[in-house]
This record gives C-alpha cells, sequence and structure tokens, in this order.
C-alpha cells in the first residue's frame, strides 16, 4: 500500500467526519442534549471543510485515492473525481443545513440518540457512493444506505410511518438484489472494473453485446427502484410519513441521488457514452425519463398532501437527471450533471418549509396554506424561490437545468425532448403557482389546523428558519452566476467535455 | 498431531472435569472452551504457514484419520467460538432466566469434542462415530429442559438422527466391502464403478441430509430448535446443522470426484431451492419468533446446498461461497437467537407481535437483531454478502444461472421475513405495554458480540478466505 499521506486519506476523512460521529451518537445517552449537537454539528463543518481542501486538491490536480484489497481480485476503492466531487459537495453542504434543520425539528425525548446516529450513518453512505471507484464498492455502500435510512423513514413507529418503512426496504431491497446481479454477472464477463476505465468493456461490445445491453438494464433498472423512475417509484410517495428532515435526505441529499448518481457513472463512468450509444441503449433511457416525468407531475398536480405533492415532484424532477444522461450532446450531459445539484437544493428548500409549516402551523395540506406567507413570510419566500426553480423560472437554478436540456437535445437530434420539458413545465407550473398564491394572496383562515400559536415570533427559532433561507438564497445565487467559474452549472459543462470527447 | 489431538482432547477432558465438579462448573467450562478457542487459533496459524496435515491414529485398516485442512479448522475455531459466547450467555442468564441445569456444561462440551471430530473426520467410519456423539449430545441438550414437549422435540429428534445415524453406517459397511478402506481421501473411482459402491453412496447421502436437514427431511427441526434452551438453540441452529453438510461436501468432492457427470447433483442443488422457498415461505407464516428463526435455518441452509451443482462442475467460486456461508451464516443466527430469547423474556412473550417497540424499549438488546439481519439477508459490508457473491458470480460463470435467481429470491424472502421482526421493533411503544423486567446487560452485549463479528468477517474476509484455501479441493479463488 503506498505511503499514509493527505492524497491516500483524504477518501477515508470524508467518510470518518460522519461515521464517528455516527459511533458516538450510538452509545451517547439520550439526555445528553448539547454533547450530541456539538458532535453533530463538528462533524458536520469538517466534511464541508475537508470538501474544500478536496476541491483546492482537485483543482491543483491531485488525485486523492485509497484503495484496500477486500477479497482478492476484488477492491475497495475511494477516488476523489470530478463526478464525485460534485456529489461529495452537494452532500456535505446539504448535510451541513439538514443537520441544522434536524436539531431544531426534532423534538426533546424523540429518541434522538437513534435518530442521528443513522442519519448520520446515512451521509458517511452517501459519501461513499459518492466516492466509490469501481462498482462492488458502491454496491456496498448503496446497501448500507438502504440499511441506514430505512430506522429513519419508520422513525415516529406509527402505522403508517412502518407500512411506508416496509415499501421503502422492500423496493430497496430488490433494487438492490438486481443490482447486485448486474454486478456479480459484470464481474464474471470482465472481471474486475474501475470506473472510467473503458477498456475492459469497449472491448466486449462485438462479442458480447447481448450480455453488455442485459447487464445494463440489470444495473439501470436495480439504480431505478432509488432514482423512482416509474413504474418503480412506490416506495416514495409513501415514505414522504418521515420527519421532515429525514425527507430532505430522502429527496434531496441522499437516497434518490444515489440512484441518479448511480446511472450517471454506469454511463458516463463504467460504459462510456458511446458504448451506451453503440449498444442503442440511449433512447430506450430518454423514453423512460420522459414517461417519468410527465407521469411524475400529472400524479402530484391531484395530491393535496403537500408533502406526498413534493413526493411525485421528486420523481419528476430526479428523471430530469436521467434525462440529460440520455441525451448525447455536450448541453445535455451539462444540464443532466448540473441537475444533480440544482434538484438537490430546490428540493430541500421545500421540504425545509413543508416541515415548518406543519411544525409551527400544523399546515400539512396545499388547501390549508391560505394566507400562509403573511404569518411565515421568510419560509414562504425561501418555498416560493424554490418552486419557481422547479417550474425553471429565470434566473433560478432549475431554469439553467432546463435551458441546457432542451439545448441539448436539439443539438442531439431529439429534439421531442423540448416538448417534454415544456409540457412539464407547464405542469410543474399548475401544481405550483396555485399553492403559492393561495399561500401569498389569499387571507388567513381564523380556523387554520393545529396549534393557535401568536402572531409575531413564528419564525424566531434560526435551527429551523436559517437552513432553508440559505438553500433558497442558493437557488437564485447558482442561477445567476452559472456562468461563475465552480458554479454547478460551469462544473458540470467541465466534466461534459471529458464524457463527450472530441 | 499433538495439536490437532488436542482440538478434540481439550473439550473431552472439560466435559468430563465439568461433569465430576461439584462447584464453579461454569468457569471451568468457560476455561476449557477458551483453551479450546486458542488451540484451534493456533493450529489455523500453523496450517497457514506449513499447508494442510492429516494426522492418523491408531494402525492399519482401522486407523482414524483427521484431516485439518483450513475448512476443518476454520469450523472448529468457529464453534469453540460460538460455544464460548453460549456459555457466557448461559451463565449471565442464570440471573434472570434461572440456573441452566448442571447437565448444560459437560453436555455442550461433548457436542464441541463431536463437532470438532466431524469437522475433522478423514474417514466415514469417524465420521460416524462423531455423528453419534453430536446427535446424543444435542438430543439431551433439546429435552433436559424438561416439560413434556421438550421431551417429545428431543425424542423427535434423536430418533431422525438415529435413522440417519444407521442408514449412514449401513452406507459406511457398504463402502468397505466394495473399495476395502474408509478413508474419504483414498475412494475417488472406486464406488460409482458399482452398483454396490452407487447404492453405498445413496445411503451416505440420504443419511447425511437428513441430518442437516434437508427439506423434505426437516421435520423435527423446528420443534428441536426452537423449543431447545436458549443457551442451546444457537448451538444447534449455527453449528450442529452444518456437520453433516461438511461431511456430506467431504464425501462428494473429495471421496468421489467423477460424480460430475451424473445428475444427482442437480438433485442436490434442487433440493436446495426447495428448502430456500419452503423455509423462507414458512418463516413468513411463522407467528412466534424462535419458529421465524427456525425456518429461517431451513432456508439458509438451502443455500449450501445450492453450492454443490456448482462445486460438482468445477467452480472454485462456488465452494469458496458454500463454506464461508456455513461460517459466516452462524454468527448472524447465533446472534439472533440470544437476542430474541433474551427479548422474549425482558418483553413478556414469543410471538413476533411482543417485540412492538422494543427498538426503543431495549435498543441493545434489539441493535443485534438489525445487524444480524443484515448478515443474513447477504447484504454487504457482511460476511453473508461474500459468500452470496461468490455463490452469484459461480452461478453465472458456469451458466447455470437458476440458482443465482434462486439466491435473490431467497434474499428477498429472508428480508421478508426478518422485516416482520424489525417492523415491530421500530413500533411505538405500546400503550399497555409493561415495564421490562430487570437483567444484566451482559447477554445483550454477548449478541451484540456475534453479530458485530458477522459484520466484521464482511469488511476483513481476507484472512477467513486464505485459510479456507488450504487444501481445498479444488484450489482458491485467489488463483483461480
Amino acid at each position: 500500500m503506498a505511503e499514509f499521506g493527505l492524497t491516500t486519506a483524504l477518501p477515508v476523512l470524508l467518510l470518518l467526519t460522519s461515521l464517528v460521529p455516527a459511533a458516538v451518537i450510538f452509545l451517547l445517552p439520550e439526555e445528553r442534549e448539547r454533547t450530541r449537537r456539538t458532535i453533530n454539528m463538528a462533524g458536520a463543518v469538517a466534511k464541508v471543510a475537508l470538501t474544500g481542501v478536496a476541491i483546492a486538491g482537485v483543482l491543483a490536480g491531485i488525485e486523492y485515492e485509497w484503495r484496500r484489497t477486500l477479497v482478492p481480485g476484488i477492491d475497495l476503492v475511494l477516488r476523489i473525481d470530478p463526478i464525485p466531487l460534485l456529489f461529495v459537495t452537494l452532500s456535505s453542504l446539504l448535510w451541513l443545513t439538514t443537520t441544522v434543520y434536524a436539531i431544531g425539528y426534532l423534538e426533546r425525548g424523540e429518541r434522538r440518540s437513534r435518530f442521528f446516529g443513522f442519519f448520520s450513518l446515512c451521509v458517511t453512505a452517501t459519501i461513499g457512493i459518492a466516492l466509490a471507484g469501481n462498482l462492488v464498492t458502491f454496491l456496498l455502500f448503496y446497501e448500507l444506505l438502504t440499511v441506514a435510512t430505512y430506522p429513519l423513514v419508520v422513525h415516529q413507529g406509527t402505522r403508517r410511518a412502518l407500512l411506508g418503512g416496509r415499501a421503502y426496504l422492500l423496493y430497496s431491497v430488490t433494487g438492490g438484489a438486481v443490482l447486485l446481479v448486474g454486478v456479480a454477472w459484470l464481474h464474471a464477463l470482465a472481471g474486475p472494473v474501475e470506473f472510467l476505465d473503458y477498456a475492459p468493456l469497449a472491448g466486449l461490445a462485438d462479442t458480447h453485446r447481448t450480455a453488455l445491453t442485459l447487464i445494463f438494464v440489470l444495473l439501470v433498472g436495480g439504480l431505478g427502484v432509488k432514482t423512482a423512475i416509474v413504474p418503480l417509484h412506490g416506495w416514495l410517495p409513501q415514505a414522504m410519513v418521515a420527519p421532515a428532515p429525514v425527507s430532505s435526505l430522502l429527496h434531496a441529499v441522499a437516497v434518490v441521488k444515489a440512484g441518479a448518481y448511480g446511472i450517471v457513472r454506469v454511463v458516463y463512468d463504467l460504459y462510456g457514452l458511446a458504448l451506451v450509444a453503440q449498444l442503442r441503449l440511449l433512447v430506450p433511457l430518454l423514453v423512460v425519463a420522459s414517461v417519468t416525468i410527465v407521469y411524475g407531475s400529472l400524479r402530484a398536480l391531484v395530491q393535496d398532501d403537500l408533502k406526498r405533492r413534493l413526493a411525485y415532484s421528486t420523481v419528476s424532477q430526479l428523471s430530469y437527471i436521467v434525462l440529460g444522461v440520455g441525451i448525447a450532446s455536450l448541453a445535455g450531459v451539462t444540464g443532466g450533471l448540473m441537475h444533480l445539484i440544482h434538484q438537490g437544493i430546490q428540493k430541500v428548500t421545500l421540504f425545509y418549509c413543508a416541515g415548518t409549516l406543519a411544525k409551527t402551523l400544523g399546515v400539512t395540506k396545499v388547501s390549508q396554506l391560505d394566507g400562509v406567507g403573511r404569518r411565515m413570510p421568510v419560509t414562504m419566500t425561501a418555498f416560493t424561490i424554490a418552486a419557481l426553480g422547479m417550474i425553471g423560472i429565470p434566473p433560478t437554478a432549475g431554469f439553467i437545468t432546463k435551458w441546457h436540456l432542451g439545448l441539448g437535445g436539439l443539438a442531439a437530434g431529439q429534439g421531442w425532448v423540448v416538448g417534454v420539458l415544456l409540457l412539464s413545465s407547464v405542469l410543474n407550473a399548475a401544481y405550483f403557482l396555485p399553492a403559492i398564491a393561495r399561500a401569498w394572496f389569499r387571507r388567513p383562515v381564523a380556523t387554520g389546523a393545529g396549534p393557535a400559536a401568536p402572531e409575531r415570533g413564528r419564525e424566531r427559532d434560526p435551527w429551523l428558519i436559517l437552513p432553508g433561507v440559505a438553500t433558497g438564497a442558493s437557488v437564485l445565487v447558482v442561477g445567476l452566476l452559472a456562468g461563475a467559474p465552480l458554479s454547478p452549472a460551469s462544473w458540470a459543462a467541465t466534466i461534459a467535455e471529458e464524457v463527450v470527447g472530441p | 498431531m499433538g495439536l490437532t489431538l488436542s482440538l478434540l482432547a481439550l473439550p473431552a477432558l472439560g466435559a468430563i472435569a465439568t461433569a465430576l465438579a461439584t462447584r464453579r462448573r461454569p468457569a471451568l467450562a468457560m476455561v476449557v472452551t477458551t483453551a479450546t478457542l486458542v488451540a484451534g487459533l493456533v493450529h489455523a496459524r500453523a496450517i497457514l504457514t506449513d499447508g494442510a496435515v492429516t494426522v492418523v491414529v491408531g494402525t492399519d485398516r482401522l486407523a482414524a484419520v483427521l484431516a485439518a485442512d483450513g475448512l476443518a479448522i476454520g469450523l472448529v475455531v468457529l464453534s469453540s467460538a460460538v460455544l464460548l459466547a453460549a456459555t457466557g450467555f448461559a451463565t449471565a442468564q442464570r440471573a434472570t432466566m434461572g440456573p441452566p441445569l448442571a447437565s448444560f456444561w459437560p453436555l455442550s462440551l461433548v457436542l464441541l469434542t463431536g463437532l470438532h471430530g466431524l469437522f475433522l473426520a478423514g474417514d466415514l467410519f469417524t465420521a460416524y462415530l462423531m455423528l453419534e456423539v453430536v446427535a446424543v449430545a444435542g438430543a439431551v441438550l433439546v429435552a433436559f429442559g424438561g416439560g413434556h414437549a421438550r421431551l417429545v422435540a428431543g425424542t423427535r429428534y434423536f430418533y431422525a438422527e438415529l435413522v440417519a445415524s444407521v442408514t449412514f453406517l449401513v452406507g459406511t459397511a457398504l463402502v468397505w466391502s466394495v473399495a476395502g478402506t474408509v478413508v474419504i481421501a483414498e475412494l475417488p473411482g472406486q464406488l460409482t464403478g458399482s452398483t454396490t459402491g452407487r447404492v453405498a453412496l445413496a445411503l451416505l447421502t440420504v443419511g447425511l441430509l437428513l441430518k442437516v436437514p434437508v427439506v423434505p427431511l426437516h421435520f423435527w427441526l423446528p420443534a428441536a430448535h426452537t423449543l431447545a434452551p436458549s443457551a442451546v438453540s444457537p448451538l444447534l441452529s449455527a453449528l450442529v446443522v452444518k456437520s453433516a453438510f461438511v461431511v456430506l461436501l467431504r464425501l462428494w468432492i473429495t471421496g468421489a470426484p467423477e460424480l460430475t457427470a451424473t445428475a444427482v447433483a442437480p438433485l442436490v442443488g434442487a433440493l436446495g431451492a426447495v428448502a430456500i422457498l419452503w423455509g423462507g415461505v414458512s418463516a413468513l407464516r411463522a407467528t412466534p419468533v424462535k419458529v421465524v428463526v427456525a425456518y429461517s435455518t431451513v432456508a439458509q441452509l438451502g443455500l449450501l446446498l445450492l453450492a454443490v451443482p456448482m462445486v460438482v462442475d468445477g467452480s472454485a467460486e462456488a465452494w469458496v461461497g458454500g463454506v464461508v456461508h456455513a461460517i459466516a451464516h452462524a454468527l448472524p443466527k447465533a446472534a439472533l437467537l440470544m437476542a430474541v430469547a433474551v427479548l422474549a423474556h425482558q418483553l413478556g412473550g414469543d410471538s413476533v407481535d411482543h417485540l412492538a417497540g422494543a427498538a426503543t424499549r431495549r435498543p441493545i438488546a434489539a441493535f443485534p437483531i438489525g445487524i444480524a439481519a443484515v448478515s443474513l439477508i447477504g447484504l454487504p459490508p457482511t460476511g453473508g454478502f461474500v459468500a452470496k457473491w461468490y455463490l452469484v458470480v459461480a452461478s453465472i460463470s458456469t451458466g447455470q444461472w437458476w440458482w443465482a435467481a434462486t439466491i435473490v429470491v431467497g434474499s428477498l424472502l429472508t428480508a421478508a421475513y426478518l422485516a416482520r421482526l424489525l417492523q415491530r421493533s421500530f413500533a411505538a411503544v405500546p400503550s399497555d405495554a409493561a415495564s421490562p423486567r430487570p437483567r444484566g446487560r451482559a447477554p445483550d452485549v454477548i449478541a451484540l458480540t456475534l453479530a458485530s463479528a458477522g459484520l466484521l468477517l464482511g469488511l476483513y474476509p481476507n484472512g477467513l478466505l486464505r485459510l479456507l484455501e488450504v487444501g481445498a479441493p479444488l484450489g482458491g479463488v485467489a488463483h483461480g
């Protein structure tokens, strides 16, 4: 093994900044509130700092890699490449904000030790997924994510929570099993294959076309469960019974993102865009993504439960990433990659706000939103910005995504994609704008459900409010500064040039 | 030679000592088991550097042959470790669950002697003797808790074992008449040529399948494993069921490697597949937690048999997958049985519903259930995953993809029936729940340790794989 320096240690340290807090928090008695808070925050801040170090290092051309032989012929590999760095940055920043939010959200005595223990474990798995240098390492953390998230989904222990948890577990374990078969088949066929090493598979393209196609279907099918691709999405709306911080984790930071990220890795870094195109798999991917985008939006339209509406919105929005993967042009790849970030910050904002509304005003349905804008202006402003981003109105982050995807579709000769994007934007507007309009333009209902809180001082708890403000603002900043260096958009553009090739 | 024999002598002497001792039996049993464990580890080190050893005790054609290869020593270390945990568990529980009968200590050491003998057995006659030792000790351990139901279960268990033993003995005698030897390593090519030889092979196989047990010969298992005292069930489910499988593996792979071309191996695999599905579905439907776990054992044993047709096909991956599973399954299964025993006692009942809120009320006892579930489903990073990985890869590379499909369905069934336990554990604490009975933490910690060991096996499987490679019939996966 190479000498122990920062180049090997950094990927491991990125994991340890949440793994160690997880272990310590599990052992911590329930009532040690302060200590737990300190450990949580220290871990989250340390991870963001380390991410900064990684960005600086990668820009300076340093290659970070940690490697250990698991069993003969199979290595565990953690590497910081450009695409992983994109995902790590998203997760570590949103982990920080979500930790703050969760500390504000959970009541005393709500089994916080267990919650934050699994919460940290969840993020550890996500970072592992991001940094995985081959499929086996990816699979390991992918399954760990399933296991670590389950206790969070069922956290409340109610009947609905348990049913949601069961759906989540059975869908995910099935997806994981399908993925395992794909990974094992690939291993049997081509031996150990690492990401960004295209030679082994390209060499098989002529002789094992069918096998490669079937393996691709298994891999994407397995990953499609977490990505909530229709018809594998059934668990996601059910899992929204989880507490709001968990929903943020599921919908933006970790779970669904891990699935979409996996598809990105399989297409760009395992098969390579050229091979997938050669196997004629891009168009099927586009079709599946388009169906999911439209179907998710249509279902979102008829949900009165706010979180459920947001859940179907996730089903739809997540497939923008898959759509980008299927568009073989510079702009298309750029659009898909940047949406990894854009969808994350937009959706996390929406869930923070939905959680805050439910907690402060008892509002959980769209039909209860009347006048909420006046009662909680800060929260609703953040919500509105994020929703406008989802619709794709300039200058939000979501607009930049749709712009690139549309251009990409035209450039790749798939003009119909623009139609899908327009239709989806109309639908997005149809399910977000009425909700926003209610909140700002209708009078508050005197008989509002929930606790009769005083009119002033509702938005005083900084732990609950600031995360949404920060991520909401970032939706605007990221959109306005899309052309600046290091913005998600220009970062994605740089990667896209590598992916598409000369 | 002395080292190999000590693996039998230490527990045998320990059994006598604990039987004769009038006090401090638990401490004595712990010391003996620890010493056996250390001897096993030293032996493992020795064969890792010097290769497998064959020890011949006695002279002439009646000599007993002990084959100390990686598989045998791996299982020896495993069984000493699990017995150590079970002994600790039995000792720690005395405060809350009443003292186990004094005969637990000597009997469990007799059982350990028999298990070690079976794992090491290089000839069929030694194997027969050790099968008897295990059967007698096992049946008495099931029944000794007292009560009519246990007596019935223990007796049925003993009868099943007896039929199996007799079948095995007749097979052994026939082998002797055909080949003039019962040393397994000298058998290749001698059995499949004649009708008598083939009948002998069939009898030996049926006897062993009954002992494993394999569906449809599993009828005695659920009652025996469920009613056995809580320190005994882990020994039965984690260890005893593996012993007959090892003999089967040796008989087929070492003794009759020419079986490749026959249809018998796929038949054994098919029995395994049926066991996986039948056991899984039965576990889904069972109400008492221990019955769920017992059917889980039936299903997991099917996974072992599933490896046989691929091993016979010459797949080193399948061999590794099978034997890693034999070892990896033991740790979470023992942990699971201990954890559910503790919870059943503390929460006042043994049905799945009694687990309601266990994760909140007794987190340290409930945690092993979670870790064990991850292992048994075969999710990474656990020993169960390593086994499943090799079996799936073997199935694909030998072109026998239907085994991979069965394994996947089996994992999903496992997830489904273990999810029932997890679902209840994570449920809100029932309002009418009585406060849990007081108890020490030691049993929880022992279960947690075993479950964690299963996890570590998945993170650091290399040592185990290297050990299993020593004297392996098909070579290891490293150079395969």
